[in-house]
């Protein structure tokens, strides 16, 4: 398919309105923050309903011997798909897990020092504190990121970051770096390759966390060759919770061991991530249904639609409200758009996502996270499949009443 | 002061064992039971205790969790969820007779066991006693812990079956009393001891060993992975360290659902084995209810288990099951001319080991397990584990509230055609 054949806002395809039957929502209910927590459609569920009746039918064949042709099964055809050895993958639950996989596997000593952004995911830097915490001088190097920013200037930050530290000359060393691939709020695709290629370029291993990447951009891990990479098959890819993918570079795969050691233990990558102990694994197993839901359509054309879709229905949201969105660049746009609430007073008691949460969730049945980033407050809006435009023009209005009468209570 | 676990005796049982269901009156239970799990006909499951099962009911329920997630996840995960988690806890510390905060749900024991491995300080000069009859999970994971510290080191006790609870007793507090001889400067800290240990299956002496083993100031963990639903569990009364027990084991829940009881003086040091956001938020209960995001339908299914088991009673079940793996241990020793392992009935849980009268231990065939693995599947449509133990070759039976004695004489045949067959290849 050309470029100009595939869907776009104005041009939906197969998608919009039309793709609500496929999925499990109620009737009066939209979806606008599948950044959050993902969903799935019904034949997915189905489906993973189906391996679990299967599994049931005869537990032991399962466990002991199927389960291993599936799990290699599901991981050929997503090495397939991000451009990597099958041999370097394996299947967790999510990216904390992924995260801590890593970080409580690798070896710091004192000295060491860790590289975050500040816009990294809140449990990703508490992990780092974590160890932190349990290491005698290992520290977190944060670099401060406030949005908008250009790629340029962000590399450059990260950059003054690393030179600075390079300066200090007192014998510290900067072992890893975790960078977003798309940061979750405010939501921003980030120059990814070359701040891997950056980090690198310094000596430090690089960790991607690409929780927000796989099903929202193209992934291509031959190319980007990070050390690490984690990505939620669940979020962007439409397999059920609790199915996340983690990549570790085979030069590596001798220091990592899972979260929680099982029999495997020191019996190779593959073996020891391979048994994660008894649980049910059709969230793992979803993967398969879920790839096949998307191939009907075809990787750009998702891709084509819902970017579009972010940056149209952004713009439309953002004009309702009178304000812009966070990133004046397009791509830096995934599938979710940051647009600019007008709070006026922006200490207000209900200027904070807890209280902006409760008013949309009972009075007007939607929800998007409303965050402050700098001086202003934003809510982050997901485009999907299953939306179209006038749906994004709706939430506008919706969010203008709301703020309407929140600076009218101030 | 009870030095055996005997089934009814703990406060929560009053109903005199005579009127209770029995392999000669199974009452509700038995191969009525079928329907109300996923086995398909002609297939007899003999291997509960590997990795449980679940009833219709138990699924229906977990699809309602499922469903409800999905028609508001934000609502479900930011509003509904944590509620939800709490009250399974509060159901499962009534059931277990403990403070519902010292509870955390987990995945499984693994995860459980290296929550609290992981999080422990171990110094050099630390010791961790386990016993040789542990899970191989549970070994692996300390000797990860070894391989991860410097000088600290494991301390493993054999136990070889048939003992006694006292041999098994003495036995540990032997190579205690000898550690504590050298007077090397190292200190046990730990202790990993099973309630029921897995291959064999053996139901220990548990209360005995927790109190032994504290009284010389060691930390004790006890892998409870078989535990509830198999035995009664009062967590007061045994007042160990740490525990975990597997609720999709023999409580029915849906693979994934555990529950680790960690007492409030140790959980300022206990963080989950993947960190995340609620870390040094001072609260156990944040740092444990929210694991990332996941499917928590498997562990919200534990309410859907209990509801299940209500209609027949704990005690029902319990001793249903205890007197079905007695007695079916019994007819199956009959048939191959052998004897079970554990020498007294209150070792026997709801999993009993037959010997398997092979003439060559060393036979090529059970050298591993796959070949009866794809035999017993393939030509006879069972399973049940077999393996080698102090010098003989063992079978491992699970009983159930589907199974009746006749279904242990089938499986008792099944192992003397096998055996005979094996025996027959070597002369």
């Amino acid at each position: 398919m050309t470029s100009a054949e595939l869907p776009t806002a104005a041009n939906p395809g197969p998608f919009g309105h039309q793709q609500r039957k496929n999925f499990l929502f109620p009737e009066n209910y939209t979806q606008f923050n599948h950044g959050s927590f993902g969903t799935f459609p019904k034949v997915v569920q189905d489906d993973m309903r189906a391996w679990h009746d299967r599994v049931e039918k005869n537990p032991d064949l399962w466990m002991r011997r199927d389960l291993y042709t599936a799990l290699d099964d599901i991981k050929t055809q997503l090495s397939e798909f991000v451009n990597c050895d099958m041999e370097e993958l394996a299947l967790v639950t999510n990216t904390t897990v992924g995260i801590n996989t890593v970080l409580r596997s690798l070896r710091f000593d004192p000295g060491d020092r860790i590289l975050v952004l500040s816009t990294g995911y809140v449990s990703v830097n508490q992990t780092v504190r974590y160890i932190c915490d349990t290491h005698t001088d290992v520290k977190v190097i944060e670099v401060p990121i406030t949005f908008p920013i250009s790629d340029k200037d962000m590399l450059t930050r990260v950059e003054d970051a690393l030179k600075q530290h390079k300066e200090l000359k007192d014998g510290s060393k900067i072992k890893l770096g975790i960078v977003d691939w798309i940061s979750s709020v405010p939501s921003v695709v980030h120059p990814v390759k070359e701040l891997v290629d950056l980090l690198h370029s310094y000596g430090a291993l690089v960790y991607v966390d690409g929780a927000h990447s796989i099903g929202q951009v193209p992934v291509d891990l031959s190319y980007l060759r990070p050390d690490f990479y984690i990505t939620n098959c669940h979020k962007w890819l439409f397999s059920v919770r609790g199915s996340a993918l983690l990549y570790v570079a085979k030069r590596h795969q001798h220091l990592i061991h899972p979260t929680s050691i099982t029999g495997e233990y020191s019996q190779g990558f593959a073996r020891e991530f391979g048994w994660a102990g008894t649980q049910d694994y059709s969230s793992l197993m979803s993967i398969l249904s879920a790839l096949t839901f998307r191939k009907q359509y075809g990787e750009d054309a998702i891709i084509s639609y819902t970017h579009s879709l972010a940056l149209e229905g952004g713009k439309a949201m953002a004009k309702i409200l009178g304000t812009q969105t966070l990133t004046p660049d397009d791509h830096h746009v995934g599938n979710m758009v940051n647009v600019a609430l007008p709070i006026k007073d922006l200490n207000h008691p209900k200027a904070n996502t807890k209280a902006l949460m409760e008013i949309l969730m009972d009075k007007y049945n939607v929800f998007t996270p409303a965050f402050r980033h700098g001086d202003k407050f934003y809510t982050r809006v997901s485009a999907q499949i299953y939306l179209e435009v006038q749906d994004f023009v709706r939430l506008g209005n919706i969010w203008k009443e709301v703020v309407d009468e929140l600076n009218a209570s101030a | 002061m009870a030095s055996t676990h005997s089934q009814v005796s703990l406060q929560t049982h009053r109903t005199p064992t005579s009127s209770l269901p029995s392999p000669a009156q199974p009452g509700p239970f038995g191969h009525k039971q079928r329907k109300n799990f996923f086995m398909p006909e002609g297939k007899t499951e003999f291997n509960h205790g590997s990795y449980g099962t679940f009833t219709r009911s138990v699924q229906e329920n977990m699809m309602k969790w499922h469903n409800l997630a999905e028609e508001n996840p934000d609502r479900w995960v930011r509003l509904d969820l944590k509620p939800a988690l709490t009250k399974v806890r509060t159901q499962l510390a009534e059931f277990m007779n403990c403070d519902r905060d010292e509870l955390a749900l987990v995945q499984n024991t693994t995860v459980g066991v290296n929550t609290v491995l992981r999080s422990l300080d171990f110094a050099p000069g630390d010791r961790i006693l386990q016993l040789s009859t542990g899970y191989i999970s549970v070994d692996k994971t300390v000797h990860y812990i070894c391989d991860t510290h410097r000088d600290v080191q494991i301390i493993e006790v054999p136990i070889v079956m048939p003992l006694t609870d006292h041999e098994i007793v003495f036995h540990i507090e032997k190579v205690i009393q000898e550690h504590l001889a050298k007077k090397d400067g190292s200190r046990i800290r730990l202790a990993m001891i099973d309630w029921i240990s897995s291959v064999p299956a053996v139901l220990h002496p548990i209360k005995a060993l927790v109190d032994m083993l504290r009284s010389y100031g060691i930390l004790v963990f006890v892998d409870a992975a078989h535990a509830i639903g198999q035995v009664p569990i009062d967590l007061t009364y045994l007042n160990p360290d740490f525990l975990i027990t597997n609720c999709h084991k023999w409580l029915y829940s849906v693979r994934g659902s555990a529950v680790l009881f960690v007492p409030k003086r140790f959980q300022n040091s206990i963080h989950p084995t993947a960190i995340q956001g609620d870390y040094k938020s001072g609260s156990f209960e944040l740092e444990f209810s929210w694991n990332g995001t996941m499917d928590y339908s498997t562990i919200l299914s534990i309410e859907g288990a209990l509801d299940f088991r209500k209609q027949y009673g704990e005690d029902a079940i319990i001793h249903y099951c205890h007197r079905l793996a007695v007695e079916g241990g019994e007819k199956m020793a009959e048939i191959l001319g052998t004897n079970v392992l554990t020498p007294h009935e209150q070792q026997v849980g709801n999993m009993v080991n037959i010997r398997l009268p092979i003439k060559n231990i060393n036979h090529p065939k059970i050298e591993t397990p796959d070949y009866l693995i794809r035999l017993l599947l393939d030509k006879y449509n069972l399973f049940a584990p077999s393996y080698k133990h102090g010098g003989y070759f063992w079978t491992r039976v699970s009983s159930q509230i589907y199974l009746e004695l006749g279904d242990f004489v089938h499986l008792g045949h099944v192992w003397k055609e096998v055996i005979d067959e094996l025996n027959a290849e070597d002369s």
